[in-house]
Protein backbone atom coordinates (compact mmCIF):
# COMPACT_ATOMS: atom_id res chain seq x y z
CA UNK A 1 0.00 0.00 0.00
CA UNK A 2 2.62 2.00 1.19
CA UNK A 3 4.48 1.78 -2.64
CA UNK A 4 1.09 2.68 -4.08
CA UNK A 5 0.80 5.68 -1.90
CA UNK A 6 4.08 6.99 -2.92
CA UNK A 7 3.83 6.91 -6.76
CA UNK A 8 0.73 8.50 -6.53
CA UNK A 9 2.25 11.51 -4.56
CA UNK A 10 5.20 11.17 -6.68
CA UNK A 11 2.61 11.49 -9.53
CA UNK A 12 0.78 14.51 -7.96
CA UNK A 13 4.35 16.14 -7.61
CA UNK A 14 5.17 15.58 -11.47
CA UNK A 15 1.64 16.64 -12.41
CA UNK A 16 1.63 20.04 -10.55
CA UNK A 17 5.67 20.78 -12.15
CA UNK A 18 4.37 20.42 -14.90
CA UNK A 19 0.90 22.02 -14.95
CA UNK A 20 3.33 25.22 -13.98
CA UNK A 21 5.99 25.24 -16.87
CA UNK A 22 3.20 24.54 -19.32
CA UNK A 23 1.22 28.00 -17.49
CA UNK A 24 4.46 29.94 -17.92
CA UNK A 25 4.23 31.30 -21.48
CA UNK A 26 0.61 32.24 -20.66
CA UNK A 27 1.07 33.83 -17.54
CA UNK A 28 3.76 36.05 -19.07
CA UNK A 29 1.92 36.91 -22.36
CA UNK A 30 -1.22 37.66 -19.97
CA UNK A 31 0.39 40.21 -17.80
CA UNK A 32 2.71 41.51 -20.30
CA UNK A 33 0.12 42.42 -22.15
CA UNK A 34 -2.26 44.06 -19.28
CA UNK A 35 0.84 45.97 -17.23
CA UNK A 36 1.31 49.26 -18.50
CA UNK A 37 5.04 49.71 -20.41
CA UNK A 38 7.19 51.81 -18.00
CA UNK A 39 6.28 49.08 -14.91
CA UNK A 40 7.01 46.36 -17.31
CA UNK A 41 10.48 47.66 -17.29
CA UNK A 42 11.11 46.50 -14.06
CA UNK A 43 9.85 43.24 -14.46
CA UNK A 44 6.38 41.55 -15.74
CA UNK A 45 6.58 39.44 -12.14
CA UNK A 46 7.23 42.32 -10.51
CA UNK A 47 3.85 43.27 -9.32
CA UNK A 48 4.08 45.50 -6.24
CA UNK A 49 2.04 48.68 -7.82
CA UNK A 50 0.33 46.42 -9.99
CA UNK A 51 -2.21 48.55 -12.58
CA UNK A 52 -3.98 46.64 -14.96
CA UNK A 53 -5.01 48.19 -18.06
CA UNK A 54 -6.83 46.50 -21.75
CA UNK A 55 -5.22 49.03 -23.69
CA UNK A 56 -2.94 47.37 -25.49
CA UNK A 57 -5.96 44.95 -26.66
CA UNK A 58 -8.27 47.61 -28.12
CA UNK A 59 -4.43 49.22 -29.80
CA UNK A 60 -3.97 46.21 -31.41
CA UNK A 61 -7.53 45.47 -32.85
CA UNK A 62 -8.07 48.59 -34.02
CA UNK A 63 -4.23 49.42 -34.85
CA UNK A 64 -4.12 52.12 -37.44
CA UNK A 65 -1.83 50.47 -39.76
CA UNK A 66 -2.47 46.78 -39.12
CA UNK A 67 -6.17 46.32 -37.33
CA UNK A 68 -6.47 43.08 -36.34
CA UNK A 69 -9.88 43.54 -36.69
CA UNK A 70 -9.46 43.08 -40.60
CA UNK A 71 -7.05 39.80 -40.18
CA UNK A 72 -9.67 38.47 -37.99
CA UNK A 73 -11.96 38.50 -41.29
CA UNK A 74 -8.85 37.37 -43.51
CA UNK A 75 -7.92 34.54 -41.34
CA UNK A 76 -11.64 33.27 -41.42
CA UNK A 77 -12.16 33.63 -44.82
CA UNK A 78 -9.24 31.35 -45.84
CA UNK A 79 -9.61 28.52 -42.81
CA UNK A 80 -13.48 28.42 -43.16
CA UNK A 81 -13.45 28.00 -46.82
CA UNK A 82 -10.23 25.99 -47.12
CA UNK A 83 -11.32 23.89 -44.85
CA UNK A 84 -14.67 23.35 -45.98
CA UNK A 85 -13.70 22.69 -49.45
CA UNK A 86 -10.62 20.39 -48.80
CA UNK A 87 -13.60 18.16 -46.51
CA UNK A 88 -15.53 17.70 -49.50
CA UNK A 89 -12.55 17.06 -52.04
CA UNK A 90 -11.14 14.65 -49.25
CA UNK A 91 -14.76 12.60 -49.06
CA UNK A 92 -15.52 12.52 -52.11
CA UNK A 93 -12.60 10.98 -53.10
CA UNK A 94 -11.79 8.64 -49.82
CA UNK A 95 -15.67 7.43 -50.79
CA UNK A 96 -14.44 6.45 -53.91
CA UNK A 97 -11.66 4.79 -52.41
CA UNK A 98 -13.72 2.68 -50.36
CA UNK A 99 -15.93 1.42 -52.70
CA UNK A 100 -13.78 0.51 -55.67
CA UNK A 101 -13.12 -2.48 -56.45
CA UNK A 102 -9.33 -1.86 -58.43
CA UNK A 103 -8.02 -2.87 -54.81
CA UNK A 104 -4.00 -2.48 -56.71
CA UNK A 105 -4.45 0.99 -57.44
CA UNK A 106 -6.53 1.65 -54.30
CA UNK A 107 -3.60 0.58 -52.14
CA UNK A 108 -1.25 2.54 -54.56
CA UNK A 109 -3.41 5.70 -54.03
CA UNK A 110 -3.46 5.00 -50.36
CA UNK A 111 0.69 4.46 -49.98
CA UNK A 112 1.41 7.51 -52.39
CA UNK A 113 -0.55 9.29 -49.47
CA UNK A 114 0.98 8.49 -46.60
CA UNK A 115 4.27 8.97 -48.05
CA UNK A 116 3.05 12.57 -48.80
CA UNK A 117 2.66 13.19 -45.36
CA UNK A 118 6.49 13.99 -44.30
CA UNK A 119 7.85 16.09 -47.05
CA UNK A 120 7.74 19.80 -45.92
CA UNK A 121 6.12 22.71 -48.01
CA UNK A 122 9.55 24.46 -47.69
CA UNK A 123 10.91 22.05 -49.96
CA UNK A 124 7.69 22.26 -52.78
CA UNK A 125 7.62 25.93 -52.61
CA UNK A 126 9.34 26.99 -55.14
CA UNK A 127 7.98 25.25 -58.55
CA UNK A 128 4.73 25.82 -56.51
CA UNK A 129 5.29 29.26 -56.58
CA UNK A 130 5.61 30.16 -60.35
CA UNK A 131 2.90 27.59 -61.29
CA UNK A 132 0.61 30.28 -58.87
CA UNK A 133 2.61 33.27 -60.43
CA UNK A 134 1.59 31.79 -63.83
CA UNK A 135 -1.92 32.10 -63.13
CA UNK A 136 -1.66 35.51 -61.61
CA UNK A 137 -2.78 34.22 -58.35
CA UNK A 138 -0.01 35.89 -56.02
CA UNK A 139 -1.45 37.79 -53.53
CA UNK A 140 -4.49 36.81 -53.44
CA UNK A 141 -6.45 34.88 -50.87
CA UNK A 142 -7.20 31.94 -53.95
CA UNK A 143 -3.89 31.11 -53.61
CA UNK A 144 -3.52 30.76 -50.10
CA UNK A 145 -7.05 28.65 -49.80
CA UNK A 146 -5.64 26.29 -52.83
CA UNK A 147 -2.17 26.00 -50.99
CA UNK A 148 -3.55 24.91 -47.60
CA UNK A 149 -5.96 22.43 -49.72
CA UNK A 150 -3.76 20.66 -51.27
CA UNK A 151 -1.01 20.88 -48.44
CA UNK A 152 -3.95 19.32 -45.75
CA UNK A 153 -5.29 17.02 -48.82
CA UNK A 154 -3.06 13.37 -47.98
CA UNK A 155 -3.80 13.70 -44.48
CA UNK A 156 -7.63 14.25 -44.65
CA UNK A 157 -8.32 11.61 -47.40
CA UNK A 158 -6.52 9.02 -45.25
CA UNK A 159 -8.86 9.98 -42.41
CA UNK A 160 -12.20 10.54 -43.98
CA UNK A 161 -11.09 6.52 -45.49
CA UNK A 162 -10.02 5.45 -42.75
CA UNK A 163 -13.52 6.56 -41.14
CA UNK A 164 -15.93 5.25 -44.04
CA UNK A 165 -14.18 1.80 -43.50
CA UNK A 166 -15.04 1.41 -40.38
CA UNK A 167 -18.76 2.00 -41.34
CA UNK A 168 -20.45 -1.37 -41.45
CA UNK A 169 -20.63 -2.63 -45.21
CA UNK A 170 -24.02 -3.94 -44.57
CA UNK A 171 -25.33 -0.15 -45.06
CA UNK A 172 -24.47 0.27 -48.23
CA UNK A 173 -24.95 -2.96 -49.60
CA UNK A 174 -28.27 -2.81 -48.09
CA UNK A 175 -29.03 0.89 -49.78
CA UNK A 176 -27.88 -0.38 -53.30
CA UNK A 177 -30.22 -3.39 -53.20
CA UNK A 178 -33.03 -0.67 -52.63
CA UNK A 179 -31.80 0.60 -55.65
CA UNK A 180 -30.60 3.78 -54.60
CA UNK A 181 -28.04 5.76 -56.97
CA UNK A 182 -24.45 6.64 -55.65
CA UNK A 183 -24.21 9.93 -55.33
CA UNK A 184 -27.45 9.35 -52.68
CA UNK A 185 -25.50 6.34 -50.70
CA UNK A 186 -22.43 9.52 -50.47
CA UNK A 187 -24.41 12.28 -49.52
CA UNK A 188 -27.70 10.53 -47.67
CA UNK A 189 -26.04 7.69 -45.57
CA UNK A 190 -22.08 8.10 -45.77
CA UNK A 191 -22.15 12.00 -45.38
CA UNK A 192 -24.54 11.99 -42.04
CA UNK A 193 -22.84 9.17 -40.81
CA UNK A 194 -19.63 10.66 -40.46
CA UNK A 195 -20.54 13.59 -39.00
CA UNK A 196 -18.40 12.99 -36.05
CA UNK A 197 -15.24 12.57 -38.14
CA UNK A 198 -16.06 15.83 -40.09
CA UNK A 199 -16.04 17.99 -37.24
CA UNK A 200 -12.46 16.56 -36.35
CA UNK A 201 -11.21 17.66 -39.24
CA UNK A 202 -12.93 20.87 -39.50
CA UNK A 203 -11.51 21.96 -35.92
CA UNK A 204 -8.09 20.51 -36.83
CA UNK A 205 -7.71 21.93 -40.28
CA UNK A 206 -9.41 25.43 -39.30
CA UNK A 207 -6.33 25.83 -36.87
CA UNK A 208 -3.99 24.85 -38.82
CA UNK A 209 -5.08 27.10 -41.67
CA UNK A 210 -5.82 29.59 -38.74
CA UNK A 211 -2.69 29.30 -37.27
CA UNK A 212 -0.24 29.35 -40.53
CA UNK A 213 2.78 32.09 -41.20
CA UNK A 214 4.70 30.83 -43.84
CA UNK A 215 1.79 30.27 -46.77
CA UNK A 216 0.16 33.63 -46.41
CA UNK A 217 3.95 35.29 -45.94
CA UNK A 218 4.68 33.61 -49.20
CA UNK A 219 1.99 34.66 -51.31
CA UNK A 220 -0.34 37.87 -49.48
CA UNK A 221 2.04 41.53 -49.99
CA UNK A 222 -1.23 43.79 -50.02
CA UNK A 223 -1.13 45.20 -46.30
CA UNK A 224 -5.06 45.66 -46.23
CA UNK A 225 -4.92 41.22 -47.25
CA UNK A 226 -2.69 40.43 -44.46
CA UNK A 227 -3.99 37.65 -42.01
CA UNK A 228 -4.29 38.13 -38.63
CA UNK A 229 -1.28 35.55 -37.58
CA UNK A 230 0.62 38.47 -40.00
CA UNK A 231 -0.37 41.48 -38.33
CA UNK A 232 0.18 40.15 -35.26
CA UNK A 233 4.03 40.14 -35.87
CA UNK A 234 3.69 43.12 -37.63
CA UNK A 235 2.66 45.00 -34.19
CA UNK A 236 6.34 44.92 -33.45
CA UNK A 237 6.24 48.59 -33.54
CA UNK A 238 9.29 50.71 -36.06
CA UNK A 239 11.68 51.62 -33.33
CA UNK A 240 11.48 49.94 -30.18
CA UNK A 241 9.47 47.22 -29.54
CA UNK A 242 5.95 47.62 -27.60
CA UNK A 243 5.76 44.11 -25.71
CA UNK A 244 2.69 44.74 -24.81
CA UNK A 245 0.97 45.08 -27.84
CA UNK A 246 2.57 42.18 -29.38
CA UNK A 247 1.01 40.47 -26.09
CA UNK A 248 -2.14 41.64 -26.76
CA UNK A 249 -2.49 40.33 -29.94
CA UNK A 250 -0.83 37.05 -29.86
CA UNK A 251 -3.78 36.13 -26.87
CA UNK A 252 -6.32 37.63 -29.40
CA UNK A 253 -5.13 35.77 -32.72
CA UNK A 254 -4.82 32.50 -30.03
CA UNK A 255 -8.54 33.03 -28.65
CA UNK A 256 -10.09 31.20 -31.98
CA UNK A 257 -8.09 27.79 -31.61
CA UNK A 258 -8.93 28.14 -27.98
CA UNK A 259 -12.27 28.67 -27.92
CA UNK A 260 -12.80 25.89 -30.44
CA UNK A 261 -10.70 23.77 -28.61
CA UNK A 262 -12.94 24.19 -25.60
CA UNK A 263 -16.32 23.98 -26.80
CA UNK A 264 -15.21 20.43 -29.42
CA UNK A 265 -11.66 19.24 -27.01
CA UNK A 266 -13.19 15.63 -27.80
CA UNK A 267 -13.20 15.97 -31.45
CA UNK A 268 -9.87 18.05 -31.20
CA UNK A 269 -8.23 14.67 -29.68
CA UNK A 270 -10.27 12.66 -32.13
CA UNK A 271 -8.97 13.66 -34.52
CA UNK A 272 -5.11 13.83 -33.45
CA UNK A 273 -5.84 10.00 -32.75
CA UNK A 274 -7.23 9.08 -36.38
CA UNK A 275 -4.13 9.38 -37.84
CA UNK A 276 -2.39 7.44 -35.11
CA UNK A 277 -4.68 4.64 -34.42
CA UNK A 278 -5.28 2.16 -37.23
CA UNK A 279 -8.81 2.42 -38.66
CA UNK B 1 -25.90 -5.10 -68.73
CA UNK B 2 -24.50 -6.04 -65.44
CA UNK B 3 -20.91 -4.96 -67.02
CA UNK B 4 -21.95 -2.01 -68.47
CA UNK B 5 -23.14 -0.70 -65.04
CA UNK B 6 -20.11 -1.68 -63.65
CA UNK B 7 -18.22 0.08 -65.88
CA UNK B 8 -20.03 3.09 -65.06
CA UNK B 9 -19.56 2.79 -61.88
CA UNK B 10 -16.07 2.78 -61.96
CA UNK B 11 -15.58 5.53 -64.23
CA UNK B 12 -17.67 7.61 -61.72
CA UNK B 13 -14.97 6.46 -58.93
CA UNK B 14 -12.57 7.62 -60.93
CA UNK B 15 -14.20 11.19 -61.41
CA UNK B 16 -14.36 11.48 -58.04
CA UNK B 17 -10.67 10.91 -57.31
CA UNK B 18 -9.95 13.67 -59.89
CA UNK B 19 -10.10 16.91 -57.71
CA UNK B 20 -7.77 15.31 -54.96
CA UNK B 21 -5.47 14.13 -57.49
CA UNK B 22 -4.89 17.30 -59.25
CA UNK B 23 -4.22 19.28 -55.95
CA UNK B 24 -1.77 16.22 -55.19
CA UNK B 25 -0.18 17.05 -58.95
CA UNK B 26 0.55 20.38 -58.50
CA UNK B 27 1.54 20.75 -55.04
CA UNK B 28 3.42 17.70 -54.80
CA UNK B 29 4.29 15.80 -57.95
CA UNK B 30 4.82 18.80 -60.15
CA UNK B 31 7.49 20.73 -57.74
CA UNK B 32 8.79 17.38 -56.96
CA UNK B 33 9.51 16.72 -61.08
CA UNK B 34 10.37 20.24 -61.53
CA UNK B 35 13.00 20.53 -58.47
CA UNK B 36 14.86 17.55 -59.92
CA UNK B 37 14.96 18.74 -63.31
CA UNK B 38 16.17 22.34 -61.89
CA UNK B 39 19.12 21.02 -59.85
CA UNK B 40 20.98 18.93 -62.38
CA UNK B 41 19.87 21.61 -65.55
CA UNK B 42 21.18 25.13 -65.53
CA UNK B 43 20.60 27.27 -68.45
CA UNK B 44 19.43 23.97 -70.51
CA UNK B 45 23.15 22.23 -69.78
CA UNK B 46 23.18 19.24 -67.91
CA UNK B 47 25.16 20.24 -64.58
CA UNK B 48 25.21 16.84 -63.31
CA UNK B 49 25.91 16.64 -59.20
CA UNK B 50 27.31 20.09 -59.32
CA UNK B 51 25.05 21.68 -57.36
CA UNK B 52 24.30 18.78 -54.84
CA UNK B 53 28.10 19.10 -53.78
CA UNK B 54 27.81 22.81 -53.57
CA UNK B 55 25.50 22.49 -51.15
CA UNK B 56 27.12 19.67 -48.92
CA UNK B 57 30.59 21.57 -48.98
CA UNK B 58 29.46 24.90 -48.38
CA UNK B 59 30.04 26.18 -44.86
CA UNK B 60 26.59 27.23 -44.24
CA UNK B 61 24.92 23.41 -44.74
CA UNK B 62 27.83 21.47 -42.68
CA UNK B 63 30.26 23.28 -40.35
CA UNK B 64 32.47 22.21 -36.91
CA UNK B 65 35.25 23.94 -37.52
CA UNK B 66 34.03 26.25 -34.46
CA UNK B 67 32.90 23.15 -32.28
CA UNK B 68 31.79 22.70 -29.64
CA UNK B 69 30.37 26.14 -30.27
CA UNK B 70 27.94 27.37 -32.49
CA UNK B 71 27.29 27.60 -35.36
CA UNK B 72 27.01 24.00 -36.85
CA UNK B 73 25.63 24.77 -40.19
CA UNK B 74 21.90 24.04 -41.04
CA UNK B 75 22.15 20.59 -41.47
CA UNK B 76 23.60 19.59 -38.21
CA UNK B 77 21.52 21.95 -36.54
CA UNK B 78 18.55 20.61 -37.54
CA UNK B 79 19.98 17.54 -36.33
CA UNK B 80 20.59 18.73 -33.02
CA UNK B 81 17.17 20.60 -32.40
CA UNK B 82 16.06 16.32 -33.33
CA UNK B 83 18.43 14.93 -31.30
CA UNK B 84 17.15 17.21 -28.29
CA UNK B 85 13.77 17.81 -29.12
CA UNK B 86 12.50 14.27 -29.77
CA UNK B 87 13.44 12.44 -27.20
CA UNK B 88 12.01 14.62 -24.64
CA UNK B 89 8.71 14.72 -26.30
CA UNK B 90 8.40 11.55 -26.72
CA UNK B 91 9.18 10.21 -23.15
CA UNK B 92 8.26 13.06 -21.67
CA UNK B 93 4.70 12.79 -23.72
CA UNK B 94 4.56 9.29 -22.91
CA UNK B 95 5.25 9.74 -19.12
CA UNK B 96 2.74 12.57 -18.48
CA UNK B 97 0.14 9.83 -20.72
CA UNK B 98 1.44 7.56 -18.07
CA UNK B 99 0.45 9.34 -14.68
CA UNK B 100 -2.41 11.51 -15.74
CA UNK B 101 -4.12 8.04 -17.00
CA UNK B 102 -7.03 7.62 -14.59
CA UNK B 103 -5.92 9.90 -11.62
CA UNK B 104 -8.00 12.31 -10.14
CA UNK B 105 -7.22 15.98 -11.54
CA UNK B 106 -5.26 14.38 -14.76
CA UNK B 107 -7.61 15.63 -17.42
CA UNK B 108 -7.09 19.12 -15.76
CA UNK B 109 -3.34 18.59 -16.44
CA UNK B 110 -3.83 17.63 -20.02
CA UNK B 111 -5.67 20.15 -21.08
CA UNK B 112 -3.57 22.37 -19.53
CA UNK B 113 -0.76 20.51 -21.68
CA UNK B 114 -2.48 20.44 -25.04
CA UNK B 115 -2.72 24.72 -25.07
CA UNK B 116 0.63 24.57 -25.90
CA UNK B 117 -0.40 23.10 -29.12
CA UNK B 118 -3.44 25.71 -29.87
CA UNK B 119 -1.07 28.77 -30.21
CA UNK B 120 -0.19 29.64 -33.64
CA UNK B 121 3.61 28.36 -34.09
CA UNK B 122 4.86 32.23 -35.05
CA UNK B 123 3.10 33.37 -31.86
CA UNK B 124 5.15 31.22 -29.96
CA UNK B 125 8.03 32.90 -31.79
CA UNK B 126 6.90 36.33 -30.32
CA UNK B 127 6.05 34.46 -26.86
CA UNK B 128 10.06 33.34 -26.85
CA UNK B 129 11.39 37.11 -27.79
CA UNK B 130 9.56 37.75 -24.82
CA UNK B 131 10.36 35.09 -21.92
CA UNK B 132 13.84 35.21 -22.72
CA UNK B 133 14.95 38.75 -23.19
CA UNK B 134 16.73 40.19 -20.61
CA UNK B 135 14.99 43.18 -18.35
CA UNK B 136 11.28 41.83 -19.13
CA UNK B 137 11.30 37.70 -19.54
CA UNK B 138 11.12 35.62 -16.25
CA UNK B 139 14.06 33.41 -17.51
CA UNK B 140 17.15 35.79 -17.71
CA UNK B 141 16.26 37.04 -14.79
CA UNK B 142 15.94 33.67 -12.63
CA UNK B 143 19.63 33.17 -14.03
CA UNK B 144 20.93 36.27 -12.44
CA UNK B 145 19.06 35.91 -9.15
CA UNK B 146 20.81 31.98 -9.56
CA UNK B 147 24.15 34.36 -10.27
CA UNK B 148 24.98 32.60 -13.74
CA UNK B 149 25.48 35.72 -15.53
CA UNK B 150 26.18 33.93 -18.88
CA UNK B 151 22.61 32.60 -18.88
CA UNK B 152 21.18 35.95 -18.08
CA UNK B 153 21.48 37.36 -21.42
CA UNK B 154 19.00 38.11 -23.82
CA UNK B 155 19.35 34.68 -25.45
CA UNK B 156 18.20 34.91 -28.99
CA UNK B 157 21.15 37.50 -29.37
CA UNK B 158 23.55 35.33 -28.14
CA UNK B 159 25.11 32.99 -31.06
CA UNK B 160 25.52 29.88 -28.04
CA UNK B 161 22.16 29.97 -27.20
CA UNK B 162 20.23 31.65 -29.17
CA UNK B 163 19.23 27.86 -30.80
CA UNK B 164 18.56 26.36 -27.40
CA UNK B 165 15.96 29.22 -26.58
CA UNK B 166 13.77 28.40 -29.48
CA UNK B 167 14.45 24.20 -28.69
CA UNK B 168 12.77 24.74 -24.92
CA UNK B 169 9.52 26.52 -26.74
CA UNK B 170 9.35 23.96 -29.81
CA UNK B 171 9.44 21.64 -27.23
CA UNK B 172 6.50 23.49 -25.34
CA UNK B 173 4.68 23.61 -28.29
CA UNK B 174 4.72 20.19 -29.36
CA UNK B 175 4.39 18.05 -26.10
CA UNK B 176 0.31 18.29 -26.25
CA UNK B 177 0.61 15.92 -29.60
CA UNK B 178 2.62 13.31 -27.95
CA UNK B 179 0.33 13.34 -24.88
CA UNK B 180 -2.43 12.86 -26.90
CA UNK B 181 -1.44 10.30 -29.12
CA UNK B 182 -0.05 7.92 -25.86
CA UNK B 183 -2.95 8.79 -23.86
CA UNK B 184 -5.23 7.32 -26.54
CA UNK B 185 -2.94 4.24 -26.93
CA UNK B 186 -2.96 3.89 -23.16
CA UNK B 187 -6.02 3.81 -23.40
CA UNK B 188 -6.89 1.18 -25.84
CA UNK B 189 -4.88 -1.27 -23.62
CA UNK B 190 -7.50 -3.64 -21.87
CA UNK B 191 -7.52 -2.83 -18.03
CA UNK B 192 -6.38 -6.38 -17.17
CA UNK B 193 -2.83 -6.04 -18.43
CA UNK B 194 -2.34 -3.60 -16.07
CA UNK B 195 -3.84 -5.86 -12.92
CA UNK B 196 -1.90 -8.50 -14.34
CA UNK B 197 1.31 -6.59 -14.20
CA UNK B 198 -0.06 -5.27 -10.85
CA UNK B 199 -0.28 -9.03 -9.30
CA UNK B 200 3.11 -9.80 -11.10
CA UNK B 201 4.46 -8.07 -8.53
CA UNK B 202 5.93 -5.26 -11.04
CA UNK B 203 7.19 -2.19 -10.24
CA UNK B 204 5.94 1.13 -11.54
CA UNK B 205 9.15 1.58 -13.72
CA UNK B 206 9.17 -1.85 -15.33
CA UNK B 207 6.05 -1.87 -15.54
CA UNK B 208 5.69 0.77 -17.52
CA UNK B 209 8.52 0.47 -19.99
CA UNK B 210 8.62 -3.23 -20.16
CA UNK B 211 4.89 -4.25 -20.17
CA UNK B 212 3.00 -1.04 -21.54
CA UNK B 213 5.62 0.11 -23.71
CA UNK B 214 6.15 -2.76 -26.23
CA UNK B 215 1.69 -2.59 -26.24
CA UNK B 216 2.03 1.19 -27.64
CA UNK B 217 5.10 0.14 -30.45
CA UNK B 218 2.85 0.80 -33.29
CA UNK B 219 1.87 4.18 -31.88
CA UNK B 220 5.36 5.06 -30.66
CA UNK B 221 7.10 4.41 -34.48
CA UNK B 222 3.81 6.71 -35.87
CA UNK B 223 4.45 9.77 -33.19
CA UNK B 224 8.38 9.67 -33.74
CA UNK B 225 8.06 9.90 -37.16
CA UNK B 226 4.99 12.71 -37.53
CA UNK B 227 7.42 14.42 -34.28
CA UNK B 228 10.27 14.48 -37.28
CA UNK B 229 8.64 15.73 -39.55
CA UNK B 230 7.08 18.63 -37.48
CA UNK B 231 11.03 19.15 -36.47
CA UNK B 232 11.94 19.16 -40.36
CA UNK B 233 9.39 21.43 -41.01
CA UNK B 234 10.09 24.14 -37.88
CA UNK B 235 10.19 27.52 -40.40
CA UNK B 236 7.31 29.76 -38.59
CA UNK B 237 9.24 29.84 -35.35
CA UNK B 238 12.60 30.82 -36.59
CA UNK B 239 11.42 33.18 -39.04
CA UNK B 240 10.01 34.97 -36.42
CA UNK B 241 12.48 35.25 -34.09
CA UNK B 242 15.80 35.02 -35.61
CA UNK B 243 15.49 34.47 -39.54
CA UNK B 244 18.40 31.78 -39.14
CA UNK B 245 20.40 34.30 -37.05
CA UNK B 246 23.06 35.23 -34.99
CA UNK B 247 25.80 34.37 -37.17
CA UNK B 248 23.85 31.23 -38.97
CA UNK B 249 23.65 29.53 -35.28
CA UNK B 250 19.52 28.95 -35.60
CA UNK B 251 19.52 27.92 -39.64
CA UNK B 252 17.98 24.70 -40.82
CA UNK B 253 16.83 23.55 -44.30
CA UNK B 254 13.81 24.88 -44.76
CA UNK B 255 14.45 28.17 -43.81
CA UNK B 256 17.61 27.85 -45.87
CA UNK B 257 15.20 26.87 -48.82
CA UNK B 258 13.46 29.97 -48.26
CA UNK B 259 16.06 32.22 -48.17
CA UNK B 260 17.20 30.98 -51.05
CA UNK B 261 13.90 31.36 -53.08
CA UNK B 262 13.05 34.84 -51.41
CA UNK B 263 15.81 36.61 -50.62
CA UNK B 264 19.10 35.44 -53.09
CA UNK B 265 16.45 34.38 -55.85
CA UNK B 266 18.68 31.45 -56.59
CA UNK B 267 16.27 28.46 -57.61
CA UNK B 268 18.68 26.00 -58.79
CA UNK B 269 20.11 26.09 -55.07
CA UNK B 270 16.56 26.08 -53.60
CA UNK B 271 15.80 22.78 -55.68
CA UNK B 272 18.51 21.08 -54.93
CA UNK B 273 18.36 21.74 -51.16
CA UNK B 274 14.88 20.36 -51.46
CA UNK B 275 15.75 17.34 -53.24
CA UNK B 276 18.37 16.61 -50.32
CA UNK B 277 15.71 17.39 -47.89
CA UNK B 278 13.18 14.74 -49.27
CA UNK B 279 15.63 12.17 -50.20
CA UNK B 280 16.65 12.00 -46.03
CA UNK B 281 12.48 12.17 -45.20
CA UNK B 282 11.98 9.36 -48.14
CA UNK B 283 13.08 6.40 -45.40
CA UNK B 284 10.73 7.97 -42.90
CA UNK B 285 7.87 7.95 -45.21
CA UNK B 286 8.51 4.14 -45.91
CA UNK B 287 8.46 3.24 -42.73
CA UNK B 288 5.32 5.53 -41.51
CA UNK B 289 3.65 3.77 -44.94
CA UNK B 290 4.85 0.19 -43.60
CA UNK B 291 3.34 1.59 -39.68
CA UNK B 292 -0.02 2.34 -41.02
CA UNK B 293 -0.91 -0.38 -44.10
CA UNK B 294 2.06 -3.20 -43.22
CA UNK B 295 -0.67 -5.64 -41.96
CA UNK B 296 -3.31 -5.12 -44.21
Amino acid sequence: MTRIKRTRFLSYFLMTIISFIMLVPWVALTIVSIVPYTELLEGWWNIKNFKATLANFVTAWYHPSYPLERGFINSFIVAFFGAILQIFIASLAAYSLVMTKLIKLRNLILGLLTILLVFPLQSLIGPYFHLIALFNLQDTFTAVILTHIAYGLPWVSLFMFSYFSSLPREIEESAKVDGAPEWQIFWRIFIPLSIPALVSVFCLQFMWMWNDYFVALVFIQSPEKLVAVQRVTMLRGEYWVDYGLLAAGSILVTLPPLILFIFFQKYFIKGYVGWIVKG
Amino acid sequence: MRTKKKEKINLLYIFSIIPLLFFIVILYIYPIIMNLYLSVYSDRTFMGLQNYLRILASKEAIYLLNFPHLPYGYFLQNLLWILIHLPITIFGGYIIAYITRGIKGGMVVRAIIYTGMLMPIAIVGLTTNILFQKGIGALPAIFDFLGMKELASTWLTQPDLAIFALIIMSIWSWIGFCVVTFSAALEAIPKDYYDAAEVDGAGPLSKMFRIIFPMVKNVTIVTFIVTLTWEIKLFDLIYITTRGGPNNTTNIPTLQIYLYLFKYFNQDMAATLSIILILLMLPFAIILTKARWGRS
